[in-house]
C-alpha cells in the first residue's frame, strides 16, 4: 500500500473549508486510540459532543467513516486523521492488527461490495403506468423542442444582433421553459450562452454556430425513431434525459484494470460535478465517471490520479468517450508510473473531429499529448505547444504558474481534455510519477 | 480542406454571420458552398439559415487549423541539489498547516530558506509558486528566496510580472544621478545620504553646491544628511551654517556640532561650562553645577537660545552646554574617569545634556559609564553589537519597565545568547499583563530566542494566561521546529 503524502490528502478533501477545519484538528490533543495498519487508519477524536467520534479510514478505497454528524466524505475528522498520519511524527503508530471498530467496518464493507455485485434487481414497476408516464414525458419534451425551433427561427428572422441587447432575464426565461419541458441539458447551454454573448469578442459567430447545434437537436428529436441506439443516447445526454443507473448496470459490464488518467471538478454555482477519466488496460478504451452533488452535499470520494483500479464498469450508451459507472466497488491494486503514449496537437484535433462526426453535441475528448511543452503566454495565460510547433491555449482554473513550475517548459507527456477553445491539462508526468495538474 | 476551399468557406461564413445579424427578414441567405449536401427543399429562409449554421459550424470547427506559436526556451537545469524529502515535507507543512501560526510562518520559512542555502539545496518545484508569492508579500524573505529558487524559479519569475523583483538587482550604492541638482529634495537627500557612507567629502560638496539657492526647509533636510559619516572636515561648513537665516537650519547645525567635540563651538561651550562646575562635599564626592546666566550673543549663536519646551530656560541652557562641550570638562572637574564623574553629577539637565553628547559622538566609554547607572536602550545602540547583549542582560535584571523592555529588545541584535533569552523569557513570564508587549515583540522574539530556552518557553506556555498562551505556544513550536529544519537538511 503506497503511503499517502500531503498533496494526496489535500486532493481528497471535498472542499477548502473541510481542509482548513481538518488542519486545525490535526494536533495530538483531541485524539486517542490512534493507530494504523497498512490498509486501515483509525482513531477517536474529541469533538463538541460528549463521546469522542470514532473515525476509520480504509485506504484501499479510499473509504471514510466517522460517527460525527457531518455528511461530507471525508469529514474534517477523517482529514485530520490523514494529516496526522501523513506527518509521520509517530502519533499514528503502525500496529499489527486494527482496533475493533475499524476492523469490523472494513470487513462489513468488503461483504457489502460483494453482495452488491450479486444483488438481483427488484421487480419492475407496473408496466402500464410506466408506459403512460413515458408517453407524457415525451409529449412534454416534444412540445419543448417544438417551441425551441420556433424560438430559433424567430431569432434568425429578427437578427441575432438583438440577442445581444436582451437582458439576462430573457435568456433565463428561455432556459426555464426548457427546464419545464424536461430538457435541462439544453437549458444549461442556453443559460451559458446568455453570458457568453456579453463576454466574447466573437459572440456573433459563436451564437450562430451554437444555434446551429441546437437546431440539430430539434431536427434529431423529430426523427428520433430513425436514430440508432448510439445516436439516440447522445441526443438524450445532450438534452439531459438521464438513463437510470439500474438500466445501465443491466445493459453493460466490462471487467478490467483501469488506470485513473485524470480528474476535474467544476462548480457552476448550483451543482458540483466531478469527472474522472479511466483507461482500461485490456481494451485501451477511455471512459469518464461522472459524479454530481448539489451545492451543500458532498461528492463521492475522489480517485487518486495514477492509481490502478480493478473493477467492473457499466458504460452508458452513446458515442465515445462513453460515460461509465462503477458496478463493483473498485479495488486499488497499484500505481501507474506512466501515462499511455499520446499524440501531437494535430492528432488531438483529429480526435476531436472524430468525436464530433459521431456526436455533434460532444464538448470534449480525452487526449494524451506527447512531448507537450507548457509555456507562459501573454498576460497570465499559458499555451501548450507540440513538437511540430502548433499551440493551443491552456484552459486552467486560475493561474497556470504551478503547472509551469512543475514542467519548466520542458517536453512532457500530458493528459487532458481537448475542447473547441483549447486544452485543459489534468495530469502530468513529473519525476517518475503521475501528478495531478 | 485545401487552402482554396478554406478561404471560400471562411468568406461564406462571414456572409452568413452578417445575414444572421440583421435577420433573414432583411437579408437573403447567401448560397452554400459546394460541399455535397443539398439544401432542404421548400424551406423558409430561417430554416435555410439554421441548416447552414449547423453545417458550416460543424465543418469549420472540425477542419480548423491549429495556429503555430513561437518556441520559448525551457528553464535551464537547476544547479543546486533537490531538498531532501523530509525537508520538503517540513516546508509543505509550514506553508499549508503552519504550526507556528500565521504571523510567525514567514520567519520559519525564512529559516528554511537559509538552511537550504547553507546546505546547497533548492526549493522543490511543487512549492516554488507559494514561496515566490510569500516573498512577494513579505519583502524580508526576498534575499533568502532569491538564493534558493534556482534556475526554475528565475525562469518562472521572468514570465510573471508580480515576481519581477527576483530579477531586479537590489539597489547597490549606484552612481550619482547626473541631474542631481534638479531632483526633488527627498531624492537629493537620499542620494547624498548614500554618498556620505562612501565619500563624505563629496556628499558635503554636493550640499554646498546648491546651498545658496535652496529654500530653508530644503537646506535643513540636506544639512541633516551630514549626520551620516560626520567628521571634523564637516566643521567649517557647519560653523557657517550657525549663521544661517533660518532658525531650523541653525538648530540642525548645533545638533550636528554636538557630535564634533574637537570643533571650535565645542571649545567655546566648554569655556562657558567649565566655570560653572565645582567639586563639593567633604571628600569632593559631588559635582555641583551652577545654572548659566544670561548668555552673550556668541552663546546664543552656539545654541543657547529660547527653549522649545516649557520649564526653566536656564536649565535648557545648561543642557545645551553639556550637550555641546567636550566631555573632558566633567572628568577634569571630577579628577576621575567617566563612570565616577557621571555618578558625581546630580543635576538632571546636565545629565540630559551629557547623554545627548554621548549619543551624538557615539562615545563608547561614556556610554558604558552611563549604562552602568540606569537602563537606557538608546545608549545601548552606541555600544558595539558584541557588548550590547551583556549590558542588556544587566539592565533586564534591574527590572526595566515594560515600555523600556521593548526598546531594549529591539536594540539587541538577533540571535541572542542563551542567558539573555532565558532572562527575557523569565521576565515576560513573571509579568501579569504582558499581552501587548509579547504581541508587539513577537517577530523579534521569534528571531532572537536561543534554542536552549525551549523548556522555559514550554513552561511559560503551559502556565500563561489567555492573552499570552497562543503567542507563547507559537514561540514554543517555532523553537521546536527550527532544529528539525536544520536536521532535515543533513
Amino acid at each position: 500500500m503506497t503511503r499517502w503524502n500531503l498533496q494526496a490528502v489535500e486532493k481528497a478533501a471535498p472542499d477548502a473549508s473541510s481542509l482548513a477545519a481538518g488542519r486545525r484538528l490535526a494536533v495530538p490533543g483531541p485524539w486517542s486510540e490512534l493507530g494504523s495498519t497498512d490498509t486501515l487508519l483509525w482513531g477517536r477524536c474529541q469533538g463538541s459532543g460528549k463521546t469522542p467520534y470514532q473515525v476509520s479510514i480504509d485506504l484501499t478505497g479510499p473509504a471514510y467513516r466517522c460517527s460525527c454528524p457531518s455528511r461530507k466524505f471525508p469529514c474534517k475528522h477523517a482529514i485530520a486523521l490523514l494529516l496526522l498520519w501523513v506527518q509521520g511524527s509517530g502519533s499514528v503508530a503502525e500496529v499489527a492488527e486494527g482496533a475493533d471498530f475499524a476492523r469490523e467496518w472494513a470487513e462489513q464493507r468488503a461483504q457489502r461490495a460483494a453482495s452488491t455485485a450479486a444483488r438481483t434487481t427488484t421487480a419492475p414497476p407496473d408496466p402500464v403506468a410506466r408506459a403512460r408516464r413515458l408517453e407524457e414525458r415525451i409529449a412534454l419534451m416534444s412540445a419543448g423542442v417544438e417551441e425551441l425551433s420556433l424560438w430559433l427561427a424567430d431569432l434568425v428572422r429578427g437578427g441575432i444582433v438583438q440577442a445581444r441587447r436582451q437582458p439576462w432575464g430573457w435568456w433565463d426565461a428561455a432556459a426555464a421553459r426548457l427546464v419545464d419541458a424536461q430538457l435541462p441539458g439544453l437549458a444549461e447551454r442556453v443559460r451559458n450562452m446568455g453570458s457568453e454573448v456579453q463576454q466574447r469578442d466573437d459572440w456573433a459567430e459563436h451564437l450562430l454556430a451554437e444555434a446551429g447545434r441546437w437546431w440539430t437537436v430539434t431536427r434529431a428529436w423529430q426523427r428520433r425513431d430513425e436514430l440508432d441506439e448510439r445516436s439516440l443516447a447522445d441526443l438524450r445526454t445532450c438534452v439531459g434525459w438521464a438513463t437510470p443507473t439500474e438500466e445501465v448496470r443491466a445493459a453493460d459490464a466490462v471487467a478490467d484494470t483501469w488506470v485513473v488518467l485524470g480528474a476535474h471538478r467544476t462548480d457552476d454555482g448550483r451543482l458540483l460535478q466531478q469527472r474522472t477519466w479511466l483507461r482500461g488496460e485490456t481494451s485501451g478504451e477511455v471512459v469518464q465517471v461522472l459524479d454530481f452533488a448539489a451545492r451543500a452535499a458532498p461528492l463521492p470520494v475522489a480517485r487518486i490520479v495514477g492509481s490502478v483500479l480493478e473493477s467492473t464498469l457499466a458504460r452508458y450508451p452513446g458515442s465515445a468517450p462513453r460515460r461509465a459507472l462503477f458496478a463493483t466497488e473498485p479495488v486499488v491494486v497499484g500505481t501507474a508510473a506512466e501515462l499511455p503514449p499520446g499524440d501531437d496537437l494535430a492528432g488531438a484535433q483529429a480526435a476531436l473531429a472524430g468525436v464530433w462526426s459521431d456526436n455533434p453535441w460532444a464538448l470534449r475528448v480525452p487526449v494524451v499529448l506527447e512531448d507537450a511543452v507548457l509555456l507562459p503566454g501573454p498576460g497570465a495565460t499559458a499555451v501548450v505547444r507540440d513538437a511540430a510547433g502548433r499551440a493551443l491555449p491552456l484552459l486552467t482554473e486560475g493561474a497556470p504558474w504551478p503547472l509551469l513550475a512543475l514542467t519548466g517548459g520542458r517536453p512532457t507527456r500530458v493528459f487532458g481534455e481537448a475542447e473547441e477553445r483549447g486544452f485543459r491539462p489534468l495530469s502530468v508526468v513529473v519525476g517518475g510519477e503521475v501528478v495531478s495538474a | 480542406m485545401t487552402e482554396q476551399t478554406e478561404h471560400e468557406i471562411d468568406g461564406w461564413w462571414r456572409d452568413l454571420t452578417a445575414a444572421a445579424l440583421v435577420g433573414t427578414a432583411r437579408r437573403p441567405v447567401p448560397p452554400e458552398p459546394q460541399w455535397g449536401v443539398a439544401p432542404r427543399a421548400d424551406a423558409s429562409p430561417e430554416i435555410l439559415l439554421l441548416d447552414a449554421a449547423a453545417l458550416g459550424g460543424a465543418v469549420r470547427r472540425a477542419g480548423r487549423r491549429i495556429g503555430a506559436a513561437e518556441s520559448r526556451p525551457a528553464a535551464p537545469d537547476d544547479r543546486l541539489r533537490p531538498a531532501p524529502p523530509r525537508a520538503e515535507q517540513l516546508l509543505r507543512l509550514v506553508l499549508h498547516q503552519s504550526p507556528v501560526g500565521v504571523r510567525l510562518m514567514p520567519a520559519v520559512v525564512d529559516t528554511w530558506l537559509r538552511a537550504a542555502r547553507r546546505a546547497g539545496a533548492r526549493v522543490p518545484h511543487a512549492l516554488l509558486c507559494e514561496v515566490l508569492d510569500l516573498a512577494t508579500r513579505r519583502e524580508q524573505l526576498r534575499p533568502a528566496a532569491r538564493a534558493v529558487i534556482d534556475a526554475r524559479g528565475i525562469w518562472l519569475a521572468a514570465a510573471n510580472a508580480e515576481w519581477s523583483w527576483v530579477l531586479e538587482e537590489p539597489a547597490e550604492g549606484g552612481d550619482l544621478p547626473d541631474d542631481w541638482a534638479r531632483l526633488p529634495t527627498e531624492r537629493r537627500a537620499a542620494a547624498v545620504a548614500t554618498l556620505r557612507s562612501t565619500d563624505p567629502a563629496a556628499g558635503r560638496e554636493l550640499v554646498e553646491s546648491t546651498w545658496p539657492t535652496d529654500a530653508a526647509g530644503d537646506r535643513r533636510t540636506l544639512l541633516g544628511t551630514l549626520r551620516i559619516g560626520l567628521g571634523p572636515d564637516d566643521e567649517d561648513f557647519l560653523e557657517r551654517a550657525l549663521d544661517d537665516r533660518a532658525a531650523s537650519v541653525r538648530e540642525t547645525a548645533c545638533t550636528l556640532l554636538d557630535g564634533l567635540p574637537g570643533s571650535r563651538r565645542a571649545r567655546r561651550l566648554g569655556e562657558l561650562l567649565r566655570p560653572l562646575i565645582s567639586a563639593r562635599g567633604l571628600r569632593r564626592r559631588s559635582l555641583e553645577v551652577e545654572l548659566p546666566t544670561a548668555p552673550g550673543a556668541a552663546a546664543v549663536r552656539d545654541g543657547l537660545g529660547r527653549s522649545r519646551r516649557g520649564g526653566s530656560e536656564r536649565g535648557h541652557w545648561l543642557e545645551q552646554l553639556a550637550a555641546g562641550a567636550p566631555l573632558e570638562v566633567w572628568t577634569d572637574a571630577a579628577a576621575a574617569g567617566p563612570s565616577a564623574a557621571y555618578r558625581m553629577i546630580a543635576d538632571a539637565d546636565a545629565r540630559r545634556g551629557i547623554r545627548r553628547a554621548v549619543v551624538a559622538r557615539r562615545d563608547r566609554e561614556w556610554a558604558r559609564a552611563i549604562l552602568g547607572a540606569a537602563p537606557d536602550p538608546e545608549l545601548l545602540g552606541v555600544l558595539p553589537q558584541a557588548d550590547r547583549e551583556a549590558f542588556a542582560l544587566d539592565q533586564l535584571s534591574r527590572s526595566a519597565g515594560l515600555a523600556q523592555l521593548m526598546t531594549l529588545v529591539q536594540a539587541v541584535p538577533a540571535p541572542w545568547g542563551a542567558s539573555f533569552s532565558r532572562a527575557l523569557v523569565d521576565r515576560l513570564a513573571r509579568e501579569k499583563d504582558a499581552d501587548q508587549v509579547v504581541d508587539a515583540l513577537l517577530t523579534e522574539l521569534a528571531r532572537g530566542l536561543h534554542p536552549d530556552v525551549l523548556p522555559a518557553v514550554r513552561a511559560w506556555a503551559g502556565r500563561a494566561g489567555a492573552g499570552v498562551r497562543d503567542p507563547a505556544h507559537q514561540l514554543q513550536q517555532l523553537l521546536s521546529i527550527t532544529p528539525s529544519i536544520t536536521e532535515a537538511f543533513r
